[in-house]
């Protein structure tokens, strides 16, 4: 019976995003086949770096995209405090970049209407971000050269947030939320440099976790609600708290003696949860 | 807060009823004849799964065009083919709405022919109303398909193998649950339900284009000769 269910709300699921597809996909996606070299758009740079703002710690990035996408990665670039590479249309209007100045830190506004957005950050100063899409993706990968407190990612009406995160990332807060759409997590991490929590919320839509980690000294902790739909999870050798048709509860079994733990907590509102399974093997 | 709760408990035996068709067509099928089934929900299930289809391959096909207009427009510029642009939704609304006629043609004629095999070849006990009311859930696999055409959209040489993987699963898929529906509502074994729900109809469709094949290409080539 509630195999049933969550299979029903998993062509809901479907359904419903592809409604949305239907009416944003000539929005945010290329072109399927590109003859020749594409020449449509317009590549402007930005690029700020230590020598630029003496004295900062920690950066606070504030970032609006009304429609497209946006792609954050960390590099070894110490010098670096961002890099980021505008990809627009002709037409586009050219986004609004303000730095602002605070004690030890530095505040960077970004207010672009589309584009695709590729943010490149050193691993020298602390960050703390809210970034948005209005309309579009997200994708986050979180390398050992990431140092955040914490990130709010969402696509506000409806898109896809994907974080990666890798070995030895760093970050206090992950508060990821969708609209409309969904949320993938990859963590590819067996040790996370300190205690870490994850929030993610999908309205409408759906969101998987590919795997938990299980590390020596790193334990995790998983909570998963869906209010109409589902919670599909493959327990493996993880210790199941609660576990009923909507809400699910889980921790690895070094979780309680772990010196690093981490935290993740997810809510549908209509839709599913896939948890420590592949999609498409379901 | 009662009502509220009424609704949430007939969307929940909603997603009890599409997912029960596809894991556990069976027996959702003999629970929903024994409640008694109106034709309103399998014809919305058509319309919505067809029309999403139809939407889906018409955003596909924009897509491929602007693609063209790009490639053309180095040579010819973007002034005049700009004029072609407008134009586009025509063909998302045309797609979707042929969808949907042409799903809602050979759901009628499928419960049709099915109806008449296994009523008066097989001797089975079932109506065509109860059979057609049937066979409109068989639409549900075809969300497999809506999948496969967003991933197209998404990368469509990435994902053109998982979109025919998807579609032929989908395919088995609905062959099961149309022979589960003519199996149940005649009360007739699987073999028999089996050629009265796939096989008949296959004849008669492979007959008709056959048919029409012959007529069209007399008609052409008469038409050259002449």
């Amino acid at each position: 019976m509630k195999g049933n269910t969550i299979t029903g709300g998993i062509i809901i699921t479907i359904l419903l995003t592809s409604i949305i597809f239907t009416f944003t996909s000539s929005i945010f996606l290329e072109s399927p086949i590109k003859f020749g070299e594409d020449v449509s758009g317009v590549i402007r740079t930005y690029t700020l770096v230590s020598e630029d703002v003496p004295g900062a710690k920690h950066i606070n990035l504030n970032f609006t995209v009304k429609a497209g996408r946006i792609y954050i990665n960390f590099t070894d670039d110490s010098n670096l405090i961002y890099k980021f590479v505008f990809k627009q249309d002709k037409e586009a209007k050219r986004p609004n970049i303000e730095n602002i100045t605070f004690n030890n830190g530095l505040l960077v506004n970004v207010m672009a209407e589309s584009g695709d957005i590729k943010i490149t950050l050193g691993n020298n100063y602390i960050y703390n971000g809210t970034l948005r899409v209005g309309l579009g993706g997200i994708t986050a990968r979180f390398s050992n050269y990431s140092n955040i407190e914490f990130f709010d990612l969402s696509a506000i009406y409806a898109g896809g947030v994907l974080v990666d995160i890798e070995d030895g990332a760093s970050f206090d807060n992950f508060n990821l939320r969708v609209n409309s759409g969904g949320i993938t997590i990859q963590i590819k991490a067996n040790s996370l440099k300190k205690s870490s929590n994850i929030s993610a919320r999908v309205e409408l839509g759906g969101v998987i976790i590919n795997s938990i980690p299980v590390g020596m000294n790193l334990g995790s902790r998983l909570r998963a609600i869906a209010d109409i739909g589902g919670v599909s999870i493959n327990p493996g050798n993880f210790s199941i708290i609660k576990q009923t048709a909507n809400e699910v509860e889980i921790m690895t079994n070094n979780y309680l003696m772990a010196p690093t733990k981490l935290d993740i907590e997810i809510f549908t509102g209509l839709g599913g949860t896939l948890i420590n399974k592949n999609f498409f093997l379901s | 807060m009662k009502n509220e709760n009424k609704s949430l408990t007939s969307i929940t035996r909603f997603l009890e009823r599409l997912g029960g068709i596809l894991l556990e067509p069976r027996k959702t099928f003999y629970d929903m004849m024994q409640k008694g089934m109106s034709v309103i929900e399998p014809l919305f299930l058509i319309i919505v799964f067809f029309g999403i289809q139809g939407a889906l391959f018409g955003v596909f096909t924009v897509r491929l065009l602007y693609s063209f207009l790009d490639f053309l427009s180095q040579f010819a510029g973007t002034e005049p083919l700009r004029i072609f642009q407008g134009s586009f939704i025509i063909i998302t609304i045309t797609t979707t709405i042929s969808w949907i006629i042409a799903a809602l043609l050979i759901w009628i004629i499928s419960a049709g022919i099915a109806h008449l095999s296994a009523k008066y070849i097989f001797k089975g006990l079932g109506s065509y109303s109860q059979l057609l009311k049937l066979y409109g859930y068989a639409s549900i696999p075809s969300s497999l398909v809506i999948l496969g055409i967003m991933l197209l959209n998404l990368n469509l040489f990435i994902f053109f193998g998982i979109f025919l993987i998807l579609c032929l699963i989908a395919f088995f898929w609905i062959v099961v649950i149309l022979l589960v529906a003519v199996e149940r509502c005649y009360l007739i074994d699987p073999g028999q339900a089996f050629i009265s729900s796939f096989i008949v109809p296959l004849v008669v469709y492979l007959t008709l284009s056959a048919i029409i094949w012959s007529i069209f290409s007399s008609l052409l080539s008469g038409g050259l000769f002449l």
